[in-house]
């Protein structure tokens, strides 16, 4: 045996001789999103996930995802996958058939607590009209030549809501998934900065410190009957967000019934950590030089950015207006808890409300947008499902 | 059943589709707000009808030699048996224990208070 040629041919197959400079680059990218998620703390349950996936599959010669097997025009062959693909390949047969979202919106639906939605049924309005920004980069995506899938994924950024922006793209535009997935939990992480210099633009001073009644007790019979009664009138409405919202519902009924604890405590934690650990790698194996080191990337960056700006303003505006139609019984801050971001945007509203008036204690009113913009940002995405899916 | 998918689309029509999408979305919230406020107010009618219901059963006969209480101060969550003991003495112990065992007065359940005589 010649020892001097097994050298060579180590060196020949190790990753160092198959490394572009575009492997590099996305190298860098990585680790610079693993330094965003450890260290500045952005969404990094699923940051630091997506990023180690994009590291780990730019690292050459590893062929533990091939993004060749989900794009043939042929459709998936799920035997091939299983067959020939890499680790990475079958875990993101998860994402491809909207498993981990529905799993992941089951988690959210036993985390969540209705009760101020369901004190305060205005709030759903908020929710509503923060959905504005999706709609607003959708238009700016098809004025930048977007393809009309590709464009409900990059609107739906403005939902503020990753698992839906992921089920969506998922099925409309998978190759820009990674993008979309990392500008959505990135500036889910960004929303203190990005909201309030809005909210002191748009509201006055007289109508931050506005002070709020205190909400009604729920009864447990209302929490209830509230994901039986919201899944069946929605789903009947918009077969398309039978998934997402059946999900979000069976999860919040876990939580309410009172006699499946267990189901609910498993949902919350367990299901909620294994799904968001293969989410997030999965959604970062998608992320290679190829797909990711283009024109479109920044794009969609920046209509990202715009898409949670809009969406924020809607919400303020539609704030505005129920304060001046209420007479004042309702603070516009709370509007902007309608971009959804559970339950970051609520606390965002919060203390900008303390900061105006430090007896205004706005948590739980904001919190009834913040859980109707969950709703509202799947309604949005059935919506663009039911039309370009 | 899903649409046929839209394959391309023009500015202007992207901006009617957004329009039409909004109002859907408003639409759809503005009726689970609806039906939410149907369901409470279903509820509470429930509730009073319920409560009627119940005045209109006659009470129970009580044994005529069971010793009754002195005085009942209404509180939130049943009601306080008061023995010898004003409403204004009751009230300072409550605040008493509340105080000395750390505890917010609304998790606390007392039975009866009752004045020891030596």
């Amino acid at each position: 045996m010649d020892i001097g040629q097994v050298f060579v041919d180590l060196a020949k197959d190790s990753g160092f001789a198959g490394m572009t400079w575009q492997n590099a680059v996305m190298i860098v990218i990585a680790l610079f999103f693993l330094f965003l998620g450890i260290a500045k703390k952005f969404e990094p349950l699923l940051l630091v996930g997506i990023a180690f996936g994009m590291l780990l599959t730019n690292l050459p010669l590893g062929e533990i995802y091939h993004p060749e097997m989900w794009t043939a025009a042929e459709g998936v062959n799920y035997a091939d996958v299983l067959q020939r693909g890499g680790l990475l390949d079958v875990l993101y047969i998860g994402v491809k058939t909207g498993l981990y979202p529905c799993l992941i919106f089951v988690g959210v639906g036993a985390m969540t607590d209705f009760g101020p939605m369901i004190a305060n049924p205005k709030s759903l309005l908020l929710g509503a009209a923060a959905q504005l920004g999706v709609f607003c980069a959708f238009i700016l995506a098809i004025v930048f030549k977007f393809d009309p899938g590709q464009a409900a994924s990059i609107g739906i950024i403005g939902g503020a809501d990753g698992p839906t922006a992921i089920w969506l793209t998922k099925s409309l535009a998978p190759e820009l998934l990674s993008a979309i997935a990392i500008a959505a939990y990135s500036y889910m992480a960004l929303i203190p900065i990005i909201q309030p210099p809005l909210m002191r633009l748009l509201v006055p001073k007289k109508e931050r410190m506005v002070k709020m009644e205190q909400l009604r007790e729920v009864s447990k019979r209302e929490k209830i009957i509230f994901p039986i009664m919201v899944t069946v009138f929605t789903v009947l409405i918009l077969p398309s967000v039978a998934a997402l919202l059946g999900c979000l519902m069976f999860g919040n009924l876990l939580k309410e019934t009172g006699v499946t604890d267990r189901l609910s405590d498993t949902a919350q934690n367990a299901l909620m950590n294994i799904v968001t650990l293969f989410l997030g790698i999965s959604v970062g194996a998608t992320a290679q030089a190829a797909a990711f080191l283009n024109l479109d990337t920044i794009l969609i960056i920046i209509l990202g950015l715009v898409a949670f700006a809009f969406s924020t303003v809607g919400g303020l505006l539609f704030g505005r207006v129920m304060c001046w139609v209420t007479r004042g019984k309702i603070n516009p801050l709370i509007g902007a808890a309608g971009v959804s971001a559970v339950p970051m945007a609520a606390r965002v509203a919060h203390v900008q409300g303390l900061k105006d008036n430090p007896d205004n204690y706005l948590l739980m009113h904001a919190m009834g947008p913040n859980v109707a913009g969950v709703i509202g940002s799947a309604v949005a995405a059935g919506i663009l499902m039911s039309v370009f899916g | 059943m899903m649409l046929a998918a839209v394959e391309s689309i023009s500015i202007g029509e992207s901006f009617a589709l957004s329009g039409v999408s909004i109002g859907i979305i408003m639409g759809v919230l503005a009726c689970i707000m609806l039906l939410i406020y149907l369901m409470s107010w279903l509820f509470r009618r429930f509730d009073e009808w319920n409560a009627k219901r119940k005045g209109k059963i006659p009470p129970v006969t009580v044994d005529a030699t069971a010793a009754e209480p002195v005085a009942k101060a209404p509180g939130s969550c049943g009601d306080l048996v008061l023995i010898d003991t004003t409403e204004r003495e009751a009230a300072m112990i409550m605040a008493i224990v509340a105080d000395s065992t750390e505890t917010p007065l609304n998790e606390l359940r007392f039975i009866s208070i009752k004045q020891i005589k030596e």
